[in-house]
């Protein structure tokens, strides 16, 4: 009996699947992808923190290369796979950025298996290098400290309502914590703080890292086209968190933790302008040690844009507060920053993309106690994408 | 005076020509008839996936080297090629969608608009569209 339904839900769901498919549909396939290369230069201060050796000041050379394929063999169903390269990635796992396939039922489901890019901040999914105008991401992004970047596992998503949409996705599986993973050619996108401080970092003892389990899920809301809003959780069931010895400094001990974070981002179309704010929350706990230690990142940014057709100039304005040093007896010692950015992106041609930035960290404003090593910096990009 | 009067009259069709020097084509099944160029750039860009009657949208697009593409793109999109290119580029990669198939001439365009229900093109204005049905824009 059992085997029966079986196949009758089977065959169902094949009568389904090949009732959406079109008999004039014909295979596409997609290739895109890009090279960006990058001049940079920063005047931060030459001796770290807590004595890792320093970053260079001056970097020319590849920045990061892309390339992505789509293949859609039915008009229902993709397969989609993105490899990036920089000088900073570990290993493959950093490479390949998002590998899946997923299947559309209707509008409102869609199901997928495979890698995906985390789809919380819109900024994560839009990271490649043309698509924004800056060659630096947001920290709250690059940081991956509130979110991994990517997920593998299983993904539902689906939208509803047409000048008022309703957005929704979840994603389950494994994740590689990435943390403050290094960008450009010296170092310093993505690492801002120069030396890495502390926090639930592997990359900080040298390790690779290991997988963990984690979700996240977002609802957002389209306005027609004035806008989005996006509500965003990501839970991390499986983390940790490093403890620094109060005497010595040195690491301690890995604990298991676990991480819930909140975000929230909101996309305004005004004219020519783009109004970009994000604003997210993360606490960590660890869930075996005696006693339960805690922390609590926080970090936002907000970004104006406007699209003068070939010429795009923007700013940007950040704080994030993630680089924290907790120690076996309790006490912390935290780094937040400020930057402001500015710059302009200049594509004459579709193929070819020209970038120039300046951003201006600031850390000495937030110091209660000042460390004569750390102080406020100047960073200058240039950056060339050609993309096809 | 008259070489003058000649003269201005071929600078008026010019002008005419180059104004509208595009047809929007659909099959002639499509029970739709007028459409506004804000529309059209909706079905041409996907963000408008069906007609009236449930069908499919299906836009045809033609190669980015062509003519009339870049008439077509600077009149119903108001933007270059080049930004229509991004935005598709920006729709990969963050699997929102893919860009419009492309054809290299109007005659392949007309021939794959007759024989899809869905498909809407667009052909140069000294086209022969016999076998498609014209769309009338509305302004």
């Amino acid at each position: 009996m059992k085997k029966k339904i079986s196949f009758f839900l089977l065959f169902l769901m094949l009568h389904y699947m090949n009732s959406f498919a079109q008999d004039e549909w014909k295979p596409q396939t997609h290739f895109t992808g890009y090279i960006n290369s990058i001049i940079e230069y920063s005047d931060h201060s030459s001796t770290s923190v807590i004595g890792v050796p320093t970053v260079k000041h001056r970097g020319i050379g590849l920045a990061q290369a892309g390339f992505l394929a789509t293949y859609k063999p039915l008009e229902k169903l993709e397969i989609k796979s993105t490899l990036v390269y920089s000088p900073w990635v570990r290993s493959l796992h950093d490479v390949v950025v998002e590998t899946f396939g997923q299947y559309t039922f209707n509008k409102g489901f869609k199901l997928g298996a495979g890698k995906f890019l985390t789809p919380l901040s819109p900024s994560n999914l839009y990271y490649y290098a043309p698509l924004n105008p800056s060659g630096v991401l947001p920290m709250v992004v690059s940081h991956h400290m509130f979110f991994p970047q990517s997920i593998s596992g299983i993904q539902i998503a689906g939208s509803l309502g047409e000048n008022l949409r309703l957005n929704y996705n979840a994603t389950y599986g494994n994740y590689y914590i990435t943390d403050h993973l290094e960008g450009g050619i010296i170092g310093i996108q993505g690492q801002e703080e120069i030396a890495q401080y502390a926090g639930h970092y592997e990359v900080y003892e040298g390790n690779i890292p290991k997988s963990y389990l984690g979700g996240s899920g977002r609802l957002s809301f389209d306005f027609k086209e004035i806008g989005t809003l996006g509500l965003n959780i990501f839970e991390g069931t499986e983390s940790n968190l490093v403890l620094l010895d109060a005497t010595t400094g040195n690491v301690s001990s890995l604990e298991e933790a676990k991480q819930r974070s909140l975000g929230v981002d909101l996309h305004l179309n005004i004219q020519k302008f783009k109004l970009n704010a994000e604003y997210w929350n993360a606490d960590l706990k660890t869930t075996k040690s005696t006693p339960i230690y805690s922390l609590t990142y926080k970090g936002y940014y907000t970004e104006l844009t406007y699209d003068g057709g070939a010429f795009k100039p923007w700013m940007r304005y950040e704080y994030i507060e993630d680089a924290k040093a907790l120690f076996t007896d309790g006490s912390l010692v935290s780094l937040p920053m400020t930057t402001y950015s500015g710059g302009i992106a200049f594509r004459p041609i579709y193929e070819t993309i020209f970038k120039l930035e300046y951003r201006r960290i600031m850390v000495e404003e937030h110091q209660k106690t000042p460390l004569p090593n750390f102080k406020d910096y100047n960073y200058y990009l240039f950056s060339f994408v050609f993309s096809f | 005076m008259r070489k003058y009067i000649f003269l201005l009259m071929i600078l008026v069709i010019g002008i005419t020509v180059n104004a509208q020097g595009y047809k929007v084509i659909v099959n002639q099944s499509n029970s739709t008839s007028t459409l506004s160029e804000d529309e059209i750039s909706k079905l041409f860009l996907k963000k408008n996936t069906k007609w009236a009657d449930g069908k499919t949208v299906d836009p045809i697009d033609q190669v980015a080297s062509s003519g009339v593409r870049k008439v077509f793109t600077d009149g119903v999109h108001k933007k270059s090629i080049s930004a229509i290119k991004s935005y598709w580029q920006q729709a990969i990669f963050a699997g929102i969608g893919t860009p419009p198939l492309e054809k290299s001439d109007d005659d392949e365009v007309i021939k794959y608009v007759s024989q899809n229900a869905g498909a809407i093109g667009y052909v140069s204005a000294s086209a022969n569209t016999s076998g498609v049905k014209e769309l009338k824009i509305s302004r």
